[in-house]
């Protein structure tokens, strides 16, 4: 079981990542923080999504592109933002390579 | 001419009933209730936004030792304490059917810094949403807004700090790593003022009647005074008692499909 939580900073609002990757998936992921999107509770849709998902950059950026292809709408942050958090929480759980 | 709806309308002391009544208005305006503006307080609290936990942003040992109540909004952004000294200020109304994120941030947070304006102030949005005043060259952030839409109703609610314990702000308000390493962005957001340091002399008739006047020129609307409709306060009391008063809501951070079983009609 690995932890892996990364703050990024966006120009309004830091995303914080929380992921729990259990055998090379994903278990639980938590995006907090004082960012905004719309809709709301679209967000909750991308944990849902990342939640069983392979513990790869490839896997879950290509759940990223998805998700932000659906048109939500974010003020001060872009989907960069988002990938970048994911990423890098990925890096801190051990997860490296597939740059 | 359309009207704009004034509501005086705050519980102090519970800032969990004063959020559900948040949720309240939106609903109503979403039905075609009137253009809502609506002044309140809470007494000691810190509010976080939807996206937030508790534990990551408040200095739980502190607010607990002080009893400073923790409550979650609907609306994203960041946490902000409040004390009798910070005017709370919300505007509801309806507007483009495709939900707009410039027509809260641009267009409807204008109206408040409009207000600070007719007050005399130099005042400016920043960074989406950071409202501050300049006084020479030193800017001061002295207040933030978050807002909402569904449905073609918009909801945009905000701080104004005139005079609070500022101190207790910044013991109670945890603040990133990330967030005080980061040197691109303005760093106004962490020279908060009070507005009466800048000028003695203003307090909350005065805002209120800025506000007022600028909401009603910038959305076109003759202002009536009123108080919360019988259908208001009772889906308050409703959304209070299903969701805003739970720990589930404020602390554990479930979104609003989780309380929908209870009721929101």
């Amino acid at each position: 079981m690995r932890i892996g939580v990364y703050e990024h900073k966006a120009r309004k609002g830091l995303i914080r990542v929380s992921l729990k990757i259990v055998e090379g998936v994903i278990e639980e992921a938590t995006i907090t923080g004082d960012f905004f999107i719309y809709p709301e509770d679209a967000l909750f849709e991308l944990e849902s999504t990342l939640r069983g998902t392979k513990a790869s950059w490839a896997e879950v950026s290509s759940k990223l592109d998805e998700f932000f292809s659906r048109g939500v709408e974010l003020a001060g942050s872009t989907p960069e933002d988002f990938k970048t958090a994911l990423k890098k929480a990925l890096v801190e759980a051990g997860v490296h390579g597939e740059a | 001419m359309g009207r704009l709806r004034v509501l005086f309308y705050e519980t102090p002391d519970n800032p969990f009933y004063s959020l559900a009544f948040e949720e309240a208005i939106f609903q109503s305006v979403m039905r075609g209730a009137d253009t809502t503006l609506r002044f309140w307080r809470h007494s000691n609290a810190v509010i976080i936004g939807y996206f937030q936990k508790a534990d990551e942003e408040v200095n739980i040992e502190y607010a607990r030792k002080m009893n400073i109540s923790i409550a979650r909004r609907f609306t994203g952004g960041g946490a902000v304490y409040h004390d009798l000294g910070c005017l709370l200020w919300t505007v509801a109304t309806r507007g483009p059917e495709k939900g707009s994120v410039s027509y809260l941030y641009d267009h409807l947070l204008e109206g408040f810094v409009n207000a600070l304006r007719r007050l005399g102030f130099t005042a400016a949005r920043e960074n989406v949403n950071d409202v501050v005043v300049t006084i020479g060259d030193k800017s001061f952030k002295v207040s933030g807004a978050a807002g909402s839409f569904r449905g073609g109703a918009y909801l945009l609610h905000g701080t104004l700090l005139l005079n609070t314990n500022l101190e207790v702000l910044s013991r109670v308000l945890r603040v990133s790593k990330a967030k005080l390493a980061d040197k691109k962005v303005s760093d106004v957001k962490y020279r908060v003022t009070n507005l009466a340091n800048l000028n003695h002399s203003i307090g909350v008739p005065d805002v209120v009647k800025a506000v007022v006047e600028s909401y009603s020129e910038l959305l076109g609307l003759d202002p009536y005074y009123d108080l919360p409709s019988r259908e208001e306060v009772d889906l308050a009391r409703r959304l209070y008692e299903a969701k805003y008063s739970r720990a589930e809501w404020n602390l554990l951070r479930m979104p609003h499909s989780y309380f929908e079983s209870a009721s929101t009609t």
